[in-house]
């Protein structure tokens, strides 16, 4: 039998960038006060005290923050695929967001490795952003 | 000073086959024995608690999610006036100290247990994915990022990056961390490690490899405090809390300020000095919470033992083993000794036994001053304690 892969618990804070990425859009979250993009979290920001916030498209373009090649799955619905690459994305537009990095070469990544989003739709429901490297 | 609070018992729970608790064995009896040895060790019995301190990942959902109502009951404490019940992963015993000193100065309490246990090896309970794709981390639960180990494994690439450390310089903390474990007998793992089987066990969340990461086993233990005043009267000699620092900054990895470096520890830690009046060089035992290899190296350069990106230098040649000039994790730590899921009271327990001089063939040369440092989460909350033979 197939196990499934984990699915978002959608909430008020990540509804829009899941409902985005089925029409193969990136939104995150933006403090109109501080000018600053983010997803989910104001820690990165200097926007803790603005509720004047708006979700925006974004270009989908950025940078490697770190990474890591799995070996090790994170339980049975990911076995198949490893190794595998996560990693920490430092969008152009200032936000830093995680999510897989598609390649066929993981020993040819480097932090500060440019990369653009792709999305990968599970199903009618579901799309992930991922991203892949700019050469 | 009046009413200064002191650590007067401590215990730790025997494991065998590589961390298992005996069979018949509850997260329950685990606690009681735990606490009945450090009562003893005092001279206190269960009569004299009046303040309990808990956590642990047992129990949930259900009685577990309030550890304090289940442990009072359970121990028949009968009128307990201070509870302290707060989890913010396995740094959270440090910061039980620090809060039980605080109730203990002020006269809300006059004696504090603290307790942990856990069966996570026996139960089989500790997987690497099975955490709900909830809050901030959805977005990497998604990702099929393993936890916590790929979190870790992000923070130790971007130091790799930044400060050119390396696999090897990982690989002498796995190492003098388990020369340590080979003078404990309660050690999960006492066979001597070479630097090469660090380098050539298997990969996990790169760059950590199965020797960069701590250990699963069962587990407990216990700490008692009371007054100096009280204390007078026990079978052991105070150790002072003279410095303490708490702090926080994420539940997700992805949204730690700076990866390459640890900011709550050096804030903690800070605190905990300036409290104290000490500094670094008076440190005469280090206890640092070594989930994986990786939270050593930042939490030395963190607090200050080295500077920022040149802990590759610090370590080099077994600086941190036995016989070398900076005792580290002499209990044989996380990765080495034990880890039932949340290690941060061990660092309490190994330092007390230190300062008494039980720790027999690790036994360090009448140390004076220790510091212990909890990690928890994924490099989300920092506690300090510097504990010491000689009060404020």
């Amino acid at each position: 039998m197939e196990i499934k892969k984990p699915r978002p618990t959608i909430d008020p804070d990540s509804k829009i960038y899941w409902e985005a990425a089925k029409s193969n859009k990136l939104m995150i979250q933006y403090s109109i006060d501080t000018k600053e993009y983010f997803l989910y979290s104001k820690k990165l920001t200097n926007a803790q005290d603005s509720s004047n916030i708006e979700w925006k498209e974004v270009s989908g373009q950025g940078e490697i923050y770190s990474y890591t090649v799995i070996h090790a799955p994170a339980g049975p619905a990911f076995k198949s695929e490893v190794p595998y690459v996560v990693a920490s994305i430092t969008l152009k537009e200032g936000a830093r967001i995680i999510s897989n990095i598609v390649t066929d070469n993981i020993s040819d990544i480097s932090i500060g490795d440019k990369v653009k989003v792709v999305f990968d739709k599970q199903d009618e429901e579901f799309t992930i952003p991922k991203f892949i490297i700019e050469k | 000073m009046d009413r200064e609070p002191c650590i007067v018992g401590v215990a730790d729970f025997p494991l065998h086959e590589r961390g298992r608790a005996a069979e018949g064995n509850s997260e329950l009896t685990i606690q009681k024995y735990c606490a009945e040895q450090a009562l003893n060790q005092a001279g206190l019995k269960f009569s004299d608690i009046d303040g309990l301190a808990v956590a642990g990942m047992w129990g949930m959902p259900g009685p577990g999610m309030m550890q304090p109502n289940v442990l009072v009951e359970y121990l028949g404490i009968k009128s307990p006036k201070w509870l302290e019940g707060t989890n913010i992963g396995g740094s959270t015993f440090l910061l039980h100290v620090n809060h039980a000193y605080q109730a203990i100065k002020a006269g809300l309490c006059d004696t504090v247990l603290i307790l942990y246990g856990s069966l996570q090896k026996s139960n089989a309970s500790r997987v690497l994915g099975d955490r709900p794709a909830l809050y901030s981390n959805q977005f990497e639960v998604v990702s099929g990022l393993p936890l916590p180990v790929g979190g870790y494994a992000l923070a130790a690439q971007r130091h790799m990056n930044t400060y050119g450390s390396s696999r090897e310089t990982l690989a002498e903390i796995a190492v003098s961390t388990r020369a340590w474990a080979s003078m404990n007998e309660n050690a999960a793992f006492q066979t001597p490690l070479t630097i090469e089987e660090v380098l050539a066990s298997k990969p996990i969340a790169t760059p950590l490899h199965r020797s960069d990461c701590c250990l699963v086993t069962d587990g407990g233990g216990a700490v008692v405090l009371t007054t100096n005043e009280k204390a007078k009267d026990l079978n052991t000699k105070p150790i002072y809390i003279r410095g303490y620092g708490e702090s926080n900054s994420h539940s997700s990895i992805n949204y730690m300020p700076n990866m390459d470096h640890l900011e709550i520890a050096k804030n903690s830690s800070k605190r905990a000095f300036n409290m104290a009046d000490l500094n670094t060089n008076d440190i005469d035992l280090t206890m640092l919470y070594d989930s994986f290899t990786i939270t050593v190296l930042l939490t030395l350069e963190a607090i200050g033992f080295c500077k920022l990106g040149e802990g590759k230098d610090f370590l080099q040649n077994q600086r941190t083993a036995p016989g070398g000039d900076f005792a580290l994790n002499t209990n044989g730590g996380g990765l080495s000794y034990c880890h039932p899921g949340m290690y941060g009271i061990f660092t309490i327990i190994e330092s007390a036994r230190q300062l008494w001089g039980l720790c027999g063939k690790r036994q360090l040369d009448n140390p004076i001053n220790a510091l212990c440092h909890g990690t928890g989460g994924v490099l989300s909350s920092s506690t300090t304690l510097i504990l010491s033979k000689e009060s404020n």
